[in-house]
């Protein structure tokens, strides 16, 4: 199965879920896989999906930027952070048809991924119902874990078509809605850069699922799509505020 | 409703016709498969509706999904209850969950979906796909 890895700069809270977006529709069609690493820049607030729009329009009229995602789940602060994404084919190749599935062995290759950084992470065996607010808040059935039980990682979800996207946080430095979460620099008492994370997770995800990720980049009808979506939906307030 | 007369999409919707009226819900196994569904958003009435494209979604364990509709046509009832509450939907998938009425502009596109014995070989096989999944990734583990 022909698979990309993406590492994009740190780009709009807008352009980031336009573009995990627009890579979900491409799998949707073909049966690429994709792994894209991004950042951030300003620092934002995600919703998910389904999110009440009321429980944060404080928060965003006193000037925090908020972006809602596709995807389920609770809240995430995005600053200090790598966020990954994986787009492909569900039931095909090397992933699960159920979602639950999927959560498990990507977030077992990242357990595997951080034990190269030297993190010892394991998956949460939480509940599973619905989700808190703040996301970071508490850990969620196949959450990475680390000593203590704190969360270090989550990912949430989106299915569409036969394909899937799934996204999540890995914190480099605390998050301040969520000063119980775990980061990798109180982890290792060291930040690592950002080249050596990203080299070891993809390591392990191409361990793990058996595929080799080429370096690639947004195809041009991607790249068009996502500056569509970023304009027409995710800066909207249709969207933002659709809950 | 009983599960033998009703029509199967390989989304996991189900669909039954009274005339150019045809209920909508989820089958059994979806409701299982997604585990504690926390939130369903359904169409509004009057919406259109087009075969094998999505009239809602829903979310289970910080998962959206969408929702297929079985046919073209036009939503003209809601279940507003499984909205307020998805617990019904997990309760009583065939019954009090299911989801949308659509007046059909061809009900004929039922034709397209399994039969309830079609189905259950279709589930079973995606469920043996997913335990051979299971099997290679603990294999995998044992071995690392």
């Amino acid at each position: 199965m022909a698979s990309r890895c993406i590492i994009d700069p740190p780009l709009a809270p807008a352009d980031n879920m336009a573009r995990d977006e627009a890579l979900l529709l491409s799998a949707r069609t073909g049966t690429r896989v994709t792994l894209r690493f991004y950042r951030w820049s300003p620092a934002a607030l995600s919703l998910g999906y389904f999110q009440r729009w009321g429980d944060f329009a404080e928060m965003a009229e006193a000037g925090t930027p908020v972006v809602r995602r596709l995807s389920g789940g609770g809240a995430i602060w995005h600053d200090d952070e790598i966020t990954y994404s994986m787009a492909g084919p569900f039931g095909a190749g090397p992933f699960p048809g159920r979602a639950a599935h999927i959560f498990e062995k990507l977030h077992r290759c990242i357990c595997d991924g951080l034990s190269r950084l030297g993190v010892d992470g394991r998956l949460s065996d939480g509940p599973s119902g619905a989700s808190p607010l703040i996301c970071f808040s508490e850990p969620q059935k196949y959450d990475v874990v680390v000593a203590g039980g704190r969360k270090l990682l989550g990912s949430a979800q989106r299915r569409s078509g036969g394909a899937f996207l799934q996204h999540g946080s890995l914190p480099l430095g605390a998050n301040r809605f969520a000063p119980g979460a775990a980061s990798l620099d109180a982890l290792l008492g060291r930040t690592p850069a950002v080249p050596e994370i990203i080299s070891a997770l993809v390591g392990a995800f191409e361990d793990g699922l058996g595929l080799s990720f080429a370096k690639g980049a947004l195809t041009s009808a991607e790249e068009g799509l996502a500056r569509r979506l970023a304009c027409e939906k995710y800066l909207g307030d249709e969207w933002t505020r659709r809950r | 409703m009983d599960p033998k007369k009703l029509k199967f999409a390989d989304t996991h919707e189900w669909a039954f016709a009274q005339g150019d009226i045809v209920i909508v819900g989820i089958s059994d196994y979806a409701v299982h498969e997604l585990h504690e569904i926390t939130y369903v958003e359904l169409p509004s009435v009057g919406d259109p509706t087009v075969q094998a494209e999505p009239f809602g979604e829903v979310e289970s364990v910080k998962t959206v999904a969408e929702l297929n509709a079985p046919c073209d046509g036009e939503i003209v009832e809601i279940n507003e209850a499984v909205g307020d509450d998805p617990d019904i939907l997990a309760a009583d998938p065939y019954g009090d969950g299911w989801l949308i009425k659509i007046q059909s502009s061809d009900v004929d596109q039922l034709v397209d979906l399994m039969s309830w014995e079609q189905y259950k070989l279709y589930i079973e096989e995606e469920a043996e796909e997913e335990e051979d999944e299971e099997e290679e990734d603990e294999d995998d583990l044992d071995e690392a």
